[in-house]
């Protein structure tokens, strides 16, 4: 393999990745902006501008950076908490606890919201069990606005840190922490002084994804958000209220916000790399000395493990609850798999799930074409320009999903020399693209990891033993990054089975998702057919993960 | 390492081998009229009409108009039914309608009907003060308008989120004609929305969040539109009860038409005519509580209820509001919406 030259199948490949890269993410970005720029009589304008200084403007993005950073001090006190319990005290059960805390990485957010909603709002279960237990006829609290949204953002972000932090913990060097026990430090102050200097990294990682996820976030404030006004269901009021330019100029600023953060995010990996460099030796962890705090921590895991798991049982309760009135009371009805059998047998509730499903596949399809030839070439190659190639390639990270819709919609809507000529909106293959958009610094990511870690001495191993460089790159090469590759795989897939945001803007009666399905099962409050298709997609999502890390532990053996 | 694509192979033949597309001409229709009557008229239709699958979407009339202002270059629905008349106004002069006339053309009268017969009307739709009768009465609840910004009713009222909602839409706008009408300028009205909005505790994201919401156990209140009310009171239990506002309420004409480049007009029409012929009017009259905008249908087959139903309608310039609803609208959500707490 020439590490410097290009070959004819690679340039026709960059063509490819070039054309898709202008077409489907600077081009719908340049539409935003121009429409950004044109007031109602089509002239350019600075008007909708102009009312981004109103109040009310000023007042969703604040209100949409507050809860962002609400959103991760609570994610980062709750994840860094339990990390640190699960690592340093003694939990029983402790494998079985970590994958209950790990679901709602794989849970959808509307999932989250609707599960939610189920649970605690005026309807709820819990609600109508505690005044019925306590015959009450004021409700006990209102599940509704910033709280809401808050518990659901932690409820779904807290597990970014409680990953990180742990993976982090890992390599601090127990050493250190016994030193400072013996020479009389207490817990907290070990835990102040020596352990949170050492977690700076994980922490500064985790709070800047889930501070841009919380930016992005849709579903929750559009669901809870009431009078409260942010960013991404103000963008979504404009585009109702018929004002495309307004919306726009909404996106443009929203996606100002979280690039920057990408750009930090991104600031901040390169130096990591570089601290990371330095490899200790770390002691395996001791224990923490005394019991009693594992008592505490033991408690506060189980109690939030039901937390995690009350509201998937509050779904998988109503999915087996026949539909019916809603005011009556919910308990003491004889359980039956009507709602699933129902889904399950008439095409037109089965639907949804071929659309989601066929889709993901779809968008995994195209970042794989597209993420693993373009990070074959960026980790490969010596070209110029290769650094914005990638930049390129990172920024839709920081663009959120509606945000992304929308360019799609002003881009789309008419032919053009990207989309073979058609109008895009409405047909099938938007949403797969947008998904794909959406999901491709995903892809890339972990494929540049997997060609980072091949070992140079390898391949040339295989070429000096007189294998030609197909055989090399079947043999060595694909072996070793497909473990990275099927785990970008797997992620895009998720991401995009349950996508919401983008597939409010976009889906067409054809085209519904499960998401979608859910969302109009909220609205018609068919909470059986909602459930059921919440249970079905988690239920989903839960087996292609088993399978695949099952699948992936196996290979990463092998290697 | 073979066998996860071979899990993801079988799982993609499986599922896309899924489809089996049967050859009914497929028409698409985008309602707000709500599942329970849309499954009805699917079913009724398609027993007519077997080489027909209609197949609808359940939205707000904004949303539709919305959708289908997107879809212009290529429109993916047949039929529009159900909007208020204002609304498919603008939708006419933004060139996304097809002229069609229904053989009922003259029995209704011309404000319910556009001039040029890209629309008719179908309904004829009363709004109300919706209660929880469960400790609100007719008599201890709001009677009219301006009761609703009284100090009593504070974080008592709540409202589906009006921007995406066309009767809201139209209730609001139809606050700011009247105040136009009455005074010369927009400045009354504005001020009872902002009142009205100091007094409401919250906005709902759809209707169905709108009536959990009032059903709970507080005296709760909101604006509707009556046919839905008693829908969802008859069909789900509902502790709703309502006034009719003593001193006029708005009534708005809900409408029907093609959409602009229908892919399948010709079944387009069919269903258009089906669902306001008068048997269909009647029955939609006595199952879902509509008043037929048609004056043709005799007065003893329509139900009891809408001879006793006793409202004053509000006289307003549907023109006006059709023409500043949009630009009300922006100026409701940037400069009152929330800002009283």
């Amino acid at each position: 393999m020439n590490k410097n030259k290009l070959s004819g199948l690679n340039i026709v490949t960059l063509l490819i990745i070039i054309f898709f890269i202008t077409g489907y993410i600077i081009f719908p970005l340049y539409s935003l902006l121009k429409e950004s720029l044109l007031n109602p009589g089509n002239i350019f304008s600075f008007t909708s501008y102009s009312q981004l200084f109103s109040k009310t403007s000023f007042s969703a993005t604040f209100n949409s950076v507050l809860l962002s950073v609400i959103t991760v001090a609570g994610s980062g006190i709750t994840g860094i908490y339990f990390a640190y319990a699960f690592q340093y005290h003694r939990i029983p059960l402790k494998k079985i606890l970590t994958s209950v805390l790990l679901i709602p990485l794989a849970t959808p957010p509307l999932i989250g919201v609707v599960a939610f909603l189920f649970l605690l709002n005026e309807n709820g279960l819990l609600i109508k069990l505690l005044s019925s237990v306590f015959n009450l006829h004021n409700p006990i609290f209102r599940f509704d606005g910033w709280t809401a949204i808050i518990v659901i953002h932690i409820y779904s972000f807290y597990p970014m840190f409680f990953l990180f932090v742990t993976s982090g913990l890992k390599k601090i060097d127990s050493s250190v922490t016994d030193a400072s026990y013996s020479m009389g430090a207490s817990r907290s102050k070990t835990f102040f002084r020596i352990i949170l200097p050492q977690l700076v990294p994980s922490i500064t990682g985790a709070s800047l994804i889930v501070f841009m996820a919380s930016m992005a976030s849709f579903s929750a404030p559009f669901i809870f958000g009431g009078s409260d006004r942010f960013l991404t269901t103000e963008i979504f009021n404009a585009k109702i209220n018929g004002d495309n330019s307004f919306a726009s100029a909404l996106s443009v600023l929203l996606a100002i916000i979280s690039v920057a953060f990408l750009i930090l995010l991104r600031l901040y990996r390169s130096k990591k790399i570089i601290t990371q460099r330095y490899k200790g030796t770390p002691k395996s962890t001791t224990l923490h000395p005394k019991k009693s705090f594992g008592l505490f921590s033991t408690a506060a895991a189980f109690i939030f493990a039901i937390f995690i798991v009350l509201p998937i049982l509050t779904l998988l309760f109503l999915s087996l609850i026949p539909e019916g009135s809603l005011m009556r009371n919910f308990f003491g009805e004889s359980f039956t798999l009507e709602n699933y059998s129902r889904i399950l047998s008439d095409p037109q509730f089965f639907e949804p799930f071929r659309n989601s499903v066929g889709m993901s596949l779809a968008a995994v399809v195209i970042t794989l074409l597209i993420g693993v030839s373009s990070s074959f070439i960026i980790t490969n190659k010596n070209l110029k320009g290769k650094s914005i190639l990638e930049g390129v390639l990172s920024l839709p990270y920081g663009i959120p999903g509606t945000v992304i819709a929308l360019g799609f919609i002003l881009s789309f809507n008419s032919p053009t020399v990207f989309t073979a000529f058609v109008s895009l909106v409405g047909t099938y293959w938007i949403l797969p693209l947008a998904y794909a958009v959406r999901n491709l610094p995903v892809m890339t990511q972990s494929s540049v990891a997997g060609f980072h870690s091949i070992d140079p001495s390898l391949e040339e191993a295989s070429q000096t033993l007189g294998a030609g460089g197909s055989r090399t790159f079947r043999k060595i090469i694909v072996p070793l990054i497909l473990p990275s590759i099927l785990n970008g795989a797997l992620l895009v897939f998720i991401n995009s089975v349950g996508e919401f945001v983008s597939t409010i803007l976009l889906y067409s009666y054809s085209t519904k998702t499960i998401s979608v399905e859910i969302y109009s099962q909220i609205r018609m409050y068919n909470t059986g057919a909602a459930a059921a298709y919440g249970i079905l997609l988690f239920l989903m999502v839960m087996i292609i993960v088993y399978f695949s890390r099952r699948t992936l532990d196996k290979s990463i053996g092998v290697v | 390492m073979k066998s996860i694509f071979s899990y993801i192979f079988l799982l993609m033949t499986v599922i896309i081998s899924g489809c089996s597309d049967n050859n009914k001409t497929k028409l698409v229709i985008y309602s707000p009229h709500g599942k329970e009557m849309l499954t009805e008229f699917e079913k009724q239709f398609e027993s007519v009409n077997p080489g027909i699958d209609v197949q609808w979407l359940d939205m707000g009339s904004q949303e539709v108009f919305d959708r289908i202002k997107t879809e212009k270059e290529n429109p993916l629905s047949d039929v529009w039914w159900g909007a208020p008349s204002t609304i498919f106004m603008r939708a006419e002069k933004l060139n996304l309608l097809e002229k069609y006339i229904p053989v009922w053309a003259d029995k209704i009268s011309s404000s319910a009907k556009s001039k040029n017969g890209y629309w008719f009307g179908t309904f004829l739709t009363p709004q109300v003060i919706a209660f929880n009768d469960k400790i609100l009465t007719n008599q201890n609840s709001p009677q009219d308008w301006n009761d609703l910004v009284k100090p009593e009713w504070k974080d008592r009222i709540i409202i589906r989120n009006p921007m995406a909602s066309g009767t809201m839409r139209v209730i609001y706008s139809a606050i700011i004609a009247n105040s136009i009408r009455n005074t010369g300028n927009e400045a009354e009205g504005f001020e009872w929305l902002r009142k009205l909005d100091a007094n409401t505790s919250s906005y709902a994201a759809d209707p169905t969040q709108m009536y959990i919401k009032l059903s709970g156990n507080e005296a709760a209140v909101s604006l509707w539109n009556m046919p839905d009310i008693i829908l969802q009171k008859t069909l789900y239990n509902y502790p709703f009860g309502y006034n009719f506002p003593s001193g006029g309420t708005v009534v708005l004409t809900d409408g029907i038409a093609i959409v602009k480049g229908a892919k399948n007009p010709e079944a387009a029409k069919k269903f258009y005519e089906f669902v306001t012929s008068e048997q269909s009017l009647i029955l939609q009259a006595e199952k879902f509580y509509r008043i037929p905008a048609r004056s043709d249908i005799p007065q003893d087959k329509l139900p009891q209820w809408i001879a006793g139903a006793h409202y004053k309608t509000m006289d307003l310039d549907w023109n006006m509001i059709s023409e500043n609803e949009s630009e009300w609208m922006k100026k409701w959500d940037s400069e009152i919406k929330g800002k009283s707490k």
